[in-house]
């Protein structure tokens, strides 16, 4: 099993139980996870996160993990900084959080960093939220609306696109239809903290769209992981959620 | 052993909900709910709310090992005297469940707070601190050290870990009659690590908030440096005490 959508970094509200780089290997080993798909919290933080990003990629270079850039686009730099990581760090895909630094999905600046990833073959990670809203301390999110991301997803079917804490059980279940109609579009685990048996409930074609991601170290890891283990899945869309290979297959630039 | 101290049935759809409960009753092993039934209305009738007790009421004679039940008051209504009476020695409820009529400190609680007292029997509140949305008398945890320092005797469950533990359990940590259960949907790493760190393992008591949720606070349990002897505490021995009542 892999975990698409995990962190290492503290966060500046509180403290996380998994923070550094060891601790979250220590809890995905735990859990029998292989390795992760992994961003940095400081790079979301930081307006300049060359440094960030660098220290992330000397952390895990010497290990299966992969580097998931945290960028916002509107940084003048942006696209030099994710040129370098695709030609010096292999980075497995681009992370934006909009929610957080304010922009919409019209915006031209993002609008350049997906045709780069869509050349490239590397997927968006689209974050739209790290912890509930109703948490929140100091920041200010700025939520996608979903009219306005349903029409981003219609306008960028060539685009590999992961939602990562997509909200709820009731929002993904709304709007699995905008999910279904873009060809490359998968959303994973983390955010999925209603409904009982929430993949169930999602439907058949849903399930060929998830993959296990955790958000550790901002979430609780078993929380996501329950949904795998307990809901009633078969075995290929077990294995396809566990490894991947549904989402991977839409990211030829992803070498695994 | 798992006790999930905080669950509902929602009325305006009873046997979904239920279907629910049983279901993960059975794949997670849960022996025991303590239910109350609420609709998807914040401020209910005195009719509504008869209605809900007797769906609580419905499902304890159904499955009178698996559910427990919680009469559910407004504190704002005349009869409210009467609707714990008959919840309580009637159909045999094993506490009170309290909302967002009032904050938990309000003077129009405290009739319901000396009857719980007399009857030893505890009040579980819905308690949260929001960035967004705070209800006009959503309890948060100031209410609830205010109300546990006025009645030492009461024992009262602080429900969601106050809704963002970082802001509530200090407050509440220093009263012994306050216990936390973590039902909900925030399933932060460290939420439920943080509260045990604080108060201990013997206040903290397994919740969930079904139908909405239950893996979220399943996992939380799991996942928390513990002994297995803490967490058989959390999961059901620390609610079997609370309430005096063993399987």
């Amino acid at each position: 099993m892999l975990d698409f959508n995990c962190y290492i970094g503290s966060w500046p509200f509180h403290p996380l139980a998994v923070e550094t780089f060891d601790q979250l290997q220590e809890i995905h080993k735990e859990n029998g996870i292989e390795y992760g798909f992994v961003s940095s919290l400081k790079s979301m933080f930081y307006r300049d996160y060359f440094e960030p990003e660098k220290e992330l990629h000397e952390t895990i270079k010497d290990t299966k993990y992969r580097h998931i850039m945290t960028v916002n686009p509107l940084f003048p730099a942006c696209m030099d900084i994710v040129r370098y990581g695709v030609e010096n760090w292999n980075i497995a895909g681009v992370r934006v959080m909009p929610t957080y630094h304010g922009y919409d999905m019209e915006n031209p600046f993002l609008e350049e960093l997906c045709a780069y990833l869509q050349e490239k073959g590397l997927p968006l990670y689209l974050t739209l939220w790290l912890e509930d809203i109703r948490n929140t301390y100091m920041l200010i999110p700025t939520p996608i609306k979903w009219d306005q991301l349903s029409a981003w997803l219609d306008s960028h079917h060539g685009l590999t696109v992961l939602l990562c804490g997509a909200s709820t059980y009731a929002d993904l279940n709304i709007h699995k239809e905008t999910i279904l109609a873009h060809p490359a579009c998968f959303y994973e685990l983390s955010g999925m903290r209603h409904g009982c048996f929430p993949l169930e409930e999602l439907g058949e074609e849903m399930r060929q769209r998830v993959v296990y991601g955790s958000m550790s170290g901002i979430l609780c890891l078993k929380s996501s992981l329950l949904h795998m283990q307990m809901g009633e899945l078969n075995e290929s869309e077990l294995a396809a959620a566990s490894d991947g290979r549904n989402f991977l297959a839409k990211c030829p630039g992803v070498k695994v | 052993m798992v006790t999930d101290v905080h669950a509902h049935v929602m009325t305006h759809n009873i046997e979904g909900g239920k279907r629910n409960l049983l279901a993960v009753a059975e794949r997670f092993g849960v022996d025991r709910y303590y239910i109350s039934s609420i609709d998807d209305t914040y401020y209910p009738n005195e009719a509504a709310i008869e209605n809900d007790n007797l769906v609580t009421y419905q499902f304890m004679k159904e499955q009178p090992q698996l559910i427990k039940g919680y009469v559910y008051v407004n504190p704002r209504h005349d009869n409210k005297m009467d609707v714990l009476k008959k919840g309580i020695e009637e159909q045999g409820m094993s506490g009170l469940k309290m909302w967002v009529a009032t904050h938990a400190d309000d003077p129009l609680n405290y009739p319901l707070i000396e009857k719980m007292i007399d009857y030893n029997k505890p009040i579980l509140f819905h308690t949260f601190i929001k960035a967004v949305g705070q209800l006009p008398y959503e309890t948060t945890s100031y209410h609830i050290g205010r109300l546990a320092e006025r009645y030492p005797e009461a024992k009262i469950i602080m429900a969601h870990l106050g809704g963002e533990p970082y802001h509530a359990i200090r407050n509440v940590a220093k009263y012994k009659n306050v216990w936390i259960d973590h039902s909900g949907t925030l399933v932060g790493s460290n939420d439920l690590q943080h509260t045990i760190d604080l108060v201990g393992v013997d206040r903290v008591l397994f919740g969930s908030d079904m139908p909405i949720t239950f893996a979220g606070a399943y996992g939380q349990v799991l996942e928390c440096k513990l002994t297995a002897e803490e967490r058989e505490k959390i999961f059901w021995k620390n609610t079997a005490e609370l309430f005096g009542e063993g399987f």
